[in-house]
């Protein structure tokens, strides 16, 4: 199952990748990450990923206006909001906009697999 | 000493005061507040009756006066009899008003022993309560009493 | 779970619901067949009857041409008219069934009546009908003459009749009656079929019946009281929950099925029905009210995982303030969860959980509170390892003195007998007080800074509120004194323990005092000077240069240079707050922006000193002051007046006058003077002041030190 992962932070980006090595997520593989809204979406129209982790503050584009057009784009993508605690009002706007789930930045391993686990299983 | 407020010490002296008003129509103000700190002034006193608390403060309450003050008290109230002994008794029976609104200002949560009574030495204060403990000295007609408020909040 | 439970309920009915179509359908067959059958039964008995018929009219026939012959040889007209008129009519009812047989027609009946003759449709009885009819029609031809109203017939004519029918008579019969057997068996056999179906009907009908009985009801009698006793259970359950437990649906009313304690919870009358978003609003923030709207939203959609929302629920530990009876508001915090509940796949409620956990948030808040408390300490500490260790002692031992002199001025009080008395042990304190704020800012303890700030605050309301100052003032400031030893001491007990730490490694840092007279080193007290009054400025939005020299205060007695230390701090302060002018303003008046702050002392020989305190800002403005002392009610127009200018300027030494605009914690309470005059007393100094407006003020104190 193709992931791309949407965040600023290349530590976020890193971190989230190496997440995705642990065995369980071996049906999972990473195949973009995108620091800003704006190339999230031409990856995401070059590799009609299934998964996308989504940062909410981002430069250009936030999260919740770029999942507003990847959902336009495909309605069966499955969107994980990553963010932080004070984004909590913007973070259901972007559930509002389609995305699937939410997940609090900071998280830990097993946090993050949780909620892989929940997202691809339907 | 920590985390009695105002309110709480209020509590113990309004007692105090409305007690004399009963007897006397005449309140007992009070004169002076300060803390078992230093060197104080002698405010101590030869008839002394205090409450226990347990709960959520726990600790003491004094009452302390001077003999000549509660004969004064039992004459007003016409008894005969000023025995130490009765005079110990109206002591105690000022400490057991105190108790009786501390149980009003506390609620259900605090325990609140009966009164015990006894003659007193000159610096039992110093030697007996804890440092920082509160003194409020209360004056009724040309008298003064002292009301030792020594307790801590436990939760 | 859900699902499993909806294909549970699938699985109970499926059985029930194929044992009715069955019997349905089976009935229909049945019923479809018998109608059918008794239709065909009927045609048959009309068949059956009208061919018994035929038997009769042939017989008839030939009965009737046998009187016409006999009437006629007895010349009989009447009886002759009467018998030719039967003829007509059985030979004509005789044809027309025949044909009907033949051809099927409607015909006229036993009773007279038209009924409709079906074909015969058996080979047997078709070849008798062709049969009949070889007979008949050569029969018929030799009747003829002798039928209809304009009958003409000769005696021979009659006599062919009479003979053919005597010949056929017989045959007749006998066709007719081999007819008659044939429709009979014909309808036997029928009525043997339909029997037989309705045998197979009803053993279907019996099977499909006990089907229902043994299997059907079985489940169903199972499930229906599993189903009760559930039921039962969620009644017991809502009942004795001590959360509030209701169903939410898509329109987002709350169910008919709430627990007792849901109205408790929420603090007002629920009603089945009742519009959940309605009653949301009325108790909770806008801002929360709108984030439960769209939560609310995306759990009752599908799309949203809902495991992967909980943690954005904006309605946990959730504020709402309630009007009680007595018109007050209460404030507690609710929680309320929110669980789908899945109908065949799909989201048909949610399942709301309350829960009042206000005293679990204080306790939280509380935990917070001295969690920061602990924070603030630690930021103290920091804030103190930034000082000379020598000026710490010295301020921790300054401050203990000050509460304890402020203790001694409460217990003093006891002999107070006015109010005037009280408002001087109000003044005392409040001196303290200001010059504890002064050294605690000035080394940068801002707990102790800021909460001798606040006793200020206080205790100015006290003297300023209009009241008389009785002994319940007296055990306000009581508890603030025990706040401040409560502070001080923790603040006592690490710099103690530091204090351990340090004299065991460094004389000289842990006494600067005895290093005075080693070569120049930074001053401590310059720094502390120095960083009062960047603070100071940065606060004011000011720009300042502190100017010191004061390696002579080290050669003072302790007491004498801790006096100095206080009334510098005092008037460094004051020489920011109501000095040093804006930027914009210093611009103005063609001065540089930067101000400027000269703090020193000069040692004059023979033990006499000068301590000097100068800035170059806005001077003392006798007019402002005067001013500032009739609006503040200090002192009457008239006096204000009457009195020179230097008389006026005086007064700043006096408690309570101050004219800063706007009191903070640097200034405005009209303290501060008062404590410069105190201390200077204390050091039997003499103390002047000059000032030019728009160009200095400055303080000068004249004091000499005992051998």
């Amino acid at each position: 199952m193709k992931l791309l992962i949407v965040d600023d932070s290349m530590i976020i980006r890193n971190r989230i990748a190496r997440v995705l090595e642990d065995p369980r997520m071996s049906h999972i593989r990473v195949v973009g990450m995108a620091p800003n809204g704006v190339d999230a979406i031409e990856l995401f129209k070059m590799h009609k990923p299934k998964l996308v982790t989504m940062d909410i503050t981002m430069p250009e584009m936030d999260g919740v206006e770029c999942t507003e057009q990847m959902v336009r784009l495909n309605p069966d993508c499955n969107i994980l909001v990553v963010s932080a605690l004070s984004d909590k009002a913007t973070a259901l706007k972007a559930l509002i906009k389609g995305a699937r789930g939410f997940i609090y930045k900071p998280f830990s391993d097993e946090q993050l697999i949780n909620a892989f686990v929940e997202l691809t299983n339907s | 000493m920590s985390n009695v407020t105002e309110k709480d010490i209020r509590s113990f002296v309004d007692a105090v005061s409305g007690y004399f008003y009963q007897i006397s129509e005449e309140q007992a103000e009070i004169n002076a507040a300060f803390l078992v700190e230093g060197e104080i002034s002698a405010t101590t006193f030869d008839l002394t009756g205090y409450i226990t608390l347990s709960g959520n403060f726990s600790g003491r309450v004094y009452f302390s006066a001077p003999r000549v003050m509660v004969t004064r008290l039992l004459l007003i109230m016409g008894e005969a009899d000023r025995s130490e002994e009765r005079l110990l008794d109206a002591v105690g029976e000022i400490a057991n008003t105190i108790a009786g609104n501390a149980r009003k200002h506390f609620g259900e949560n605090m325990e609140i022993s009966v009164p015990v009574t006894a003659a007193t030495e000159h610096d039992w204060l110093q030697s007996v309560v804890s440092p920082r403990s509160y003194v409020i000295l209360v004056k009724w007609k040309q008298y003064k009493a002292s009301v030792v408020v020594d307790i801590q909040r436990t939760r | 779970m859900a699902t499993t439970a909806q294909r549970s309920v699938f699985a109970r009915y499926r059985n029930i619901i194929f044992a009715v179509i069955l019997f349905i359908v089976a009935d229909a067959l049945v019923i479809g067949i018998n109608f059918y059958g008794t239709f065909k039964a009927n045609e048959s008995a009309v068949s059956i009857n009208l061919s018994g018929r035929q038997r009769m009219l042939s017989q008839r026939t030939t009965k009737v041409l046998l009187f016409v012959m006999y009437y006629q040889a007895n010349n009989d007209e009447a009886g002759i008219e009467r018998t030719l008129k039967e003829l007509d009519l059985v030979v004509n009812l005789f044809d027309t069934t025949l044909k009907g047989f033949r051809d099927g027609d409607t015909v006229t009946g036993g009773d007279g009546k038209k009924v409709f003759l079906t074909q015969v449709d058996t080979d047997l009885s078709r070849k008798i009908v062709d049969d009949a009819y070889i007979i008949w029609n050569p029969y018929l031809d030799r009747l003829r003459p002798l039928l209809g109203n304009n009958r003409n017939f000769t005696q021979a004519h009659l006599e062919a009749a009479v003979s053919y029918a005597r010949d056929k008579n017989l045959d007749v019969l006998r066709l007719m009656n081999d007819l008659t057997s044939d429709l009979e068996m014909v309808a036997n056999n029928r009525a043997n079929t339909l029997r037989w179906v309705l045998v197979f009907g009803f053993f279907v009908a019996l099977g499909n019946f006990i089907y229902t009985v043994v299997f059907s009801m079985r489940n169903l009698i199972a499930s229906d009281t599993e189903l009760a006793a559930a039921r039962e259970e969620t009644v017991e359950i809502l009942s004795t929950v001590r959360e509030g437990l209701f169903l939410l649906d898509k329109e987002r009313k709350v169910g008919s099925q709430f627990s007792s304690s849901l109205p408790q919870i929420l603090r007002r009358e629920i009603n089945p029905g009742a519009d959940f978003m309605a009653i949301l609003q009325g108790i909770v923030e806008q801002k929360v009210f709108a984030a439960a709207d769209d939560y609310i939203e995306l759990l009752l959609g599908d799309r949203v995982k809902e495991a992967l929302v909980t943690s954005l629920n904006p309605l946990t530990n959730v504020r709402i303030s309630v009007q009680s009876q007595g018109g007050s508001v209460q404030e507690n915090y609710l929680s309320f969860a929110f669980n789908r509940v899945l109908e065949q796949g799909k989201i048909s409620h949610l399942l709301v959980t309350v829960q009042d956990v206000t005293e679990q948030v204080v306790l939280a808040q509380q935990l917070e509170q001295s969690k920061n408390q602990a924070k603030k300490e630690v930021e103290a500490l920091l804030q103190l390892l930034n000082n000379d260790f020598g000026t710490l002692q010295q301020f921790i031992s300054n401050v203990g003195l000050a509460l304890a002199k402020i203790n001694e001025e409460l217990s003093l009080a006891q002999d107070a007998e006015r109010n005037k008395d009280r408002q001087h042990t109000i003044n005392t304190i409040l001196r303290v007080v200001h010059g504890v704020k002064g050294e605690a800012a000035a080394l940068g303890v801002d707990t102790l800074e800021a909460y001798a700030h606040q006793c200020e605050l206080d205790m100015i309301a006290m003297r300023e509120g209009g009241e008389e100052i009785t002994g319940k003032h007296m055990v306000r400031i009581s508890v603030l004194l025990e706040g401040f030893y409560e502070r001080y001491s923790s603040l006592a007990d690490i710099v103690e323990h530091f204090g351990r730490g340090f004299s065991g490694q460094d004389g000289a840092v842990a006494n600067p005092v005895s290093a005075a007279g080693a070569a120049p080193q930074t001053n401590p007290i310059v720094d502390q000077i120095t960083s009062l009054a960047q603070r100071i400025a940065k606060d004011q939005n000011k720009q300042v240069e502190v100017s010191c020299l004061l390696e002579n205060l080290q050669t003072l007695p302790p007491k004498v240079a801790s006096d100095l230390q206080g009334i510098s701090i005092q008037l460094v302060r004051n020489a920011l707050v109501h000095g040093i002018e804006t930027p914009a303003e210093r611009a103005a008046r063609q001065k540089p922006e930067t101000g400027v702050v000269c703090v020193w002392c000069e040692y004059l020989g023979n033990r006499n000193y000068d301590f000097i305190v100068r800035d170059d800002g806005r001077g003392i403005v006798v007019d402002r002051l005067r001013e500032s002392l009739v609006n503040s009610g200090h002192l009457s127009r008239e006096d204000a007046a009457r009195l020179s200018d230097q008389e006026i300027a005086g007064r700043i030494f006096r408690p309570g006058i101050s004219t800063a605009e706007i009191a903070n914690r640097d200034a405005g309470h009209g303290i501060g003077l008062d404590i410069v005059l105190e201390k200077v007393n204390s050091i039997n100094g003499r103390l002047l002041v000059k000032s030019r407006p728009d160009r200095f003020t400055e303080f000068h104190i004249h004091f000499s030190v005992a051998a």
